[in-house]
Parts: C-alpha cells; structure tokens; sequence
C-alpha cells in the first residue's frame, strides 16, 4: 500500500499541474456512487441537485453502476479516483469485503458511506438509515396489523444484502414474545415477475396466512398486485418498506397497513453538504459514533395523502 | 407427437404428481391459473427463441429487449398518454425492427448470431437505463384510461388468464407455420444445413430473417404482457437472465443448439416445465436459495434421460434398416 503511493506521487502531481494550466478554475468533483438503480436513488438525486445549487462551485454528480456487483462499484470507484474527484459518497454493495477498496478511496479523497454502512473502513461518516432500526418499526407495524398475533411471510431480493439481513433481525426483535410467527423468506434475486409469482404462490399455499411484509421497494406492490388479483384484501394484510407509486396507492386505498419509509432525499443532501463543510476543514457535525443516522418515518392512512404528491413533486420532470 | 415430446410430456406428469401428492394444493385452481398466466408469459417469447434456434441461431438479447421495450412501452403510455392500440403497435413495430436488424447483421454481415445478440443484449440494456436515467417506471402514477390494454395484457376471459390464452393463439399459428408450411420446412432445412439448402435453391437469408423477425415480433408482444404483469420496470433488471428461460425451454422441448430439431409443441411443454419447477419450489416450501438449483438439476437429469432415449432408438432403427438397406 505504502510502496504504491509512493510510487504514484509523482506521477499525480505531474498530472495534477497538467489540466489546470489555463488558469481556469476547474470545479472540484463529488460523486454519490449508488448501488443499483432504482426510484429511490431518484429521490436521492433531488437532494443531490439542491446541494448542488446551494454550492453551484462544486460539480456534483451521482453514478449507478451497470450491475449491481461488487466488482462494478469498485471499477467505478478507481475511475472516480483517476479522475481525482475530491469526494465520494458510496452505498457500499459489500462493505464488509470492500474495506481495502474503501480505504484506497479514503486516501484520495473524502469518503462518506451511505445507504448502507462499511464501519471497518475509514469512511469519515455513515449517513442513512439504521436499517435494524427500520426492521424494529416493521415488526411494530407487523404487530399493529395483528394484535391477536399470527402467521407472516416475508418477501425480499435477496438474503446476502445487508440491509435485507439487518431488516430482518430488527423484525424478529421486535416480534420477540409476541404471537406472530414468520414462516418463511421467500427470495427473488431481483427478479420482479419472480417477485410478484412468490406472492402468488404463497396465497395460493397458504389459506391461513395473515400477513405479507415486502423488505425491498418492489416487493411491496408485487405484494399489492398480487392480494388485490386473488381477491384477499382485508383478509391478509400487508407491510411494506420504500415509497414506491403503487405502495402509496395501496396504503391509501387500505390495502397495505403502512410502509416503513426511508429519507433519501436527505441521503443526498446531507451527503453532498457534508463533503463540501468536510473540504472546508468544518468536521464539527461529525458525531463521535461516525453515524448520522436519518430516520425512518411511517407512512399510514393518516398521513398517506400529503406524502404521495410530495413524492411526486420530488419524481416529476425526470 | 413425436417421441421427444411424449417423454417430455411423461416427465412433467411425474414431475406434477410427485408435486400433487407432497402438496395437494399444487392442482389447486388458484395454483394452476396463476401457472398458466406464466406459462403464457415465458412460451410466447421461448416459441421466438425456438424458431431461431431452428435455424441454428440464437437470441441472448430476449431479456433486453424486454427492458428496453417495457421502459418506451411505460413511457408512451404514461408521459406521453399516446393511446394505448399506437403505444402497443410501437412496440411490436420496435420488437420487429430489433428482430430485422438481427437477422441482417447474420445474413448480410455474415456475422455469428451469439455475436449479434450478445451485443444487442448488452446494448438494449444500456439504451435502456439512459432512457430513464436508471430510474424505476410504472403504472404507479396512471389513471384508469389503461384498463382496457390492462385487462388484455393481464386480466382473464372465462376465467382463464389473457396471457395463456394468447400463447394458445401465437403456439397454434406458429404450429402451422413451422410444420404446414414450406417456410417452415425451411426453417428445419437451413438449420440441418445452410449450405446444401442454399444449394437446393433455398433463399437462406430471407429464410434466417423470417426467423429473427417472428423473434423479434414476439419478443415485442411478451414485452407488453410481462409490463402488465409487473406494473413497472427497472431497467437494469427487468426481464434479466429470461433469455436462458426461453433457450432452456427450447432445449428442453427438444431444439438442438446445433439447429434443424425442435417442434412448437415441445417448446411449450419445455415452458411449462420450467414453470412447474418454479411453482414446486414455493409450493413446497423449499428454500428459495434452492430455486435455480432444482431448476438446472431437472433440466440436466431431462436432456441425459432424452439423450440415452435418443442414443437407444437411433441403434433400434440402425439394426431395423440395416436389413431394410439389403433389400
């Protein structure tokens, strides 16, 4: 490690004299790396476009990888870094095995972690959600749905991602003690017809199933679709994550119970104004957990309405 | 029915009744519709793959197309509120054109079909997610002016899915063309061996892009079932890997990669097998990490089965012509 940056010394400040020789200010770069595209990093953006005309001397951009690997995150990280963006915000699709990758960006460049957290690396700061947090909140919901208790599936991508393994524990937390049982995870590896099918063969196993939780955005309206295509709204009831435009419908038809809903847009924002004060040398709204944790909120019958064309507002014009 | 296509069908009985009898709600209603409803999804377009595979080509950019279309087909319907039979014919005319310009980069060009498609795959799914900025679309949003193309695309006449009864259309017709018809016969001659069939006065190329664009085609019209299905799409996910459903399918129901084999009906046999062994893994509660496992362990026990069935006859009639030859 130390061999090569020694190594690379020369070689960046050689082409660091080169781009700049017109005198031209160039603006200083910073990356919001995504781990997979989706309505929610959508959402994220917006909170990346309103820091960025908050700090119009900074070139703000987000990048969502081709597929949602690893090894892809990583290939864009070390372009980012040859490009010598002053910083990088990343939602980690392995933290736990890209620390070294992590680390090498750390060096270079800011390094915030969001969406999903790398404590073993030297990221400066986690901003996002605590997603067993997010788990505990559904497992309240889940027990809202049925107070008498009862038997729950629950639908999700896949099991390797963090955040889907962290929602889950935060559920069984929650539902410790309680009288309602979780039969099973049905996965779908990111597949949504498979995802909606799952729902539908499950309906069609169980007859006495009470309750359907989806852990990612999609799952949810395939969830939504599915109950409202075998006629068994009322008799199952639903909670879900995310904000997706049918969840919405759902819950405000009555559908779905409630979603657990996360803030990307203050991922984004908060995010890029962070990296900005950090360039600045303003480390002050760093706690000392090095974990802004931005809460979750709950979205309900009560409060449906206001949030769906708050949503919309945030979506249009894309 | 040939026999490649009465073993097939004895495998998915076996397979069904092992199913049937571990979980009786297999043969459920419910259970059987919503298996009908996808296997009329995945036969149209496996039934495209099969007539190129026929060929003795192949088409890896099914999935892409899937998504490229789905993401145009969303955005027609929902930003540009284009009336749904024009958004429909778009897609279908687009679904034709990716097909044309498939089956012109083979015959013109001269290019390998695996080359072809691998880079339309790779490009649809591109163009795609530019198109939308990497961002989810659907129906989310839409009013009610979609429930007529909404109700063709995924609700049920007399009880039975749309999806499966348009499958029953698009496997009758082509059934007639492959087998009835002497584009047909030239489909399975240009497959066993281009060169001989060119030699014979055969018109290969027009015959290869016939082909590309009945794949082409029904690549465009599963596209508008399986948006319906969903709702929405995600461009960088959406209709992912189903290329290798619609080859599986094909081999299965008895397409040999090398071209020149395979029949209509085996394709959808192929399907419907394939969705059995989706439907037994949640119906069995088997773990869904096990899914693509069961999938590839019963496809391969099926083509070692057809390939010993096959090895077997093949020196049944050997020792039965050898006598005839003498005569």
């Amino acid at each position: 490690m130390k061999r090569r940056s020694i190594l690379a010394a020369p070689a960046a400040l050689a082409l660091a004299g080169l781009p700049r020789g017109a005198g031209a200010q160039e603006k200083r770069s910073l990356a919001f790396v995504v781990n997979v595209s989706a309505d929610f990093w959508t959402i994220c953006r917006r909170g990346i476009e309103k820091a960025n005309r908050e700090h119009p001397d900074f070139a703000m951009e987000m990048i969502v990888p081709g597929q949602a690997s690893a090894a892809e995150q990583r290939r864009i990280v070390d372009e980012l870094l040859a490009r010598r963006v002053a910083g990088i915000a990343i939602s980690p699709i392995n933290p736990a095995n890209s620390t070294e990758m992590l680390n090498r960006a750390a060096a270079q460049a800011v390094l915030f972690t969001s969406d999903s957290d790398a404590p073993n690396s030297n990221r400066a700061v986690y901003i996002g959600t605590d997603n067993v947090a997010a788990g505990r909140e559904a497992g309240a919901q889940m027990k809202r749905a049925l107070p008498k208790g009862g038997k729950a599936m629950l639908f999700v991508g896949t099991m390797d991602a963090d955040n889907a393994r962290e929602r889950v524990q935060g559920i069984r937390e929650a539902l410790q003690g309680s009288q309602i049982q979780v039969v099973d995870i049905r996965t779908d590896e990111s597949d949504i017809a498979r995802a909606k099918r799952n729902v539908e063969d499950t309906l069609a196993r169980y007859s006495d199933i009470d309750l359907l939780v989806g852990l990612w955005a999609y799952n949810t309206p395939q969830i939504y679709q599915a109950v409202k295509a075998a006629g068994r709204e009322g008799k199952v009831q639903v909670v879900g994550f995310d904000e997706d435009a049918l969840t919405l419908r759902g819950v405000a038809d009555g559908t779905i119970l409630s979603t657990v809903v996360q803030q990307p847009f203050e991922f984004g924002y908060q995010s890029m104004v962070g990296m900005v004060r950090y360039l600045n040398n303003d480390r002050g709204f760093i706690p000392a957990s090095k974990q802004i944790i931005i809460p979750t909120r709950i979205i309900d019958k009560s409060n449906v309405a206001e949030f769906q064309a708050q949503m919309r507002e945030l979506l249009r014009g894309r | 029915m040939s026999k490649k296509e009465i073993g097939l069908a004895l495998l998915l009985i076996v397979i069904g009744g092992i199913t049937a009898a571990l979980n009786p709600l297999f043969l459920s209603g419910v259970n059987l519709l919503n298996m009908a409803n996808l296997i009329g999804l995945f036969g149209i377009f496996a039934i495209g793959q099969g007539l190129i595979i026929i060929t003795g080509g192949i088409d890896l950019s099914v999935g892409s197309i899937f998504a490229l279309l789905g993401v145009v087909l969303v955005d027609l319907l929902v930003n540009f509120e284009l009336a749904w039979p024009l958004a429909v014919l778009a897609v279908l005319g687009a679904g034709l054109v990716l097909g044309l310009l498939h089956g012109l980069l083979v015959t013109r060009l001269k290019l390998q079909p695996f080359v072809v498609t691998l880079c339309g795959l790779l490009i649809y799914r591109g163009i795609a997610r530019y198109y939308t900025q990497d961002s989810t679309i659907g129906f989310g949003y839409a009013g009610a002016e979609l429930d007529t193309l909404a109700w063709l695309a995924s609700g049920r006449s007399l009880g039975i899915p749309n999806p499966f009864l348009i499958l029953l259309l698009v496997a009758g017709v082509m059934a007639v063309v492959l087998h009835r018809t002497v584009f047909g016969r030239h489909l399975y001659a240009v497959g066993r061996n281009e060169e001989a069939a060119r030699h014979s006065g055969i018109n290969t190329d027009g015959v290869i892009m016939g082909a590309y664009l009945l794949g082409g085609g029904l690549a465009g019209l599963a596209t508008v079932l399986l948006v319906f299905y969903t709702s929405s799409v995600s461009p960088s996910s959406f209709g992912s890997f189903y290329e290798l459903y619609a080859i599986a399918a094909a081999v299965l129901g008895g397409c040999s990669l090398r071209g020149g084999e395979g029949s209509i009906l085996g394709i959808v046999l192929g399907t419907v097998l394939l969705q059995i062994l989706q439907n037994l893994v949640n119906i069995l509660g088997i773990p869904s990490s096990l899914n693509f496992a069961v999938m590839g362990a019963v496809i391969l026990m099926g083509v070692i089965a057809d390939r010993q069935l096959g090895l077997r006859r093949q020196r049944i009639q050997m020792t039965r012509s050898q006598p005839a030859a003498a005569e």
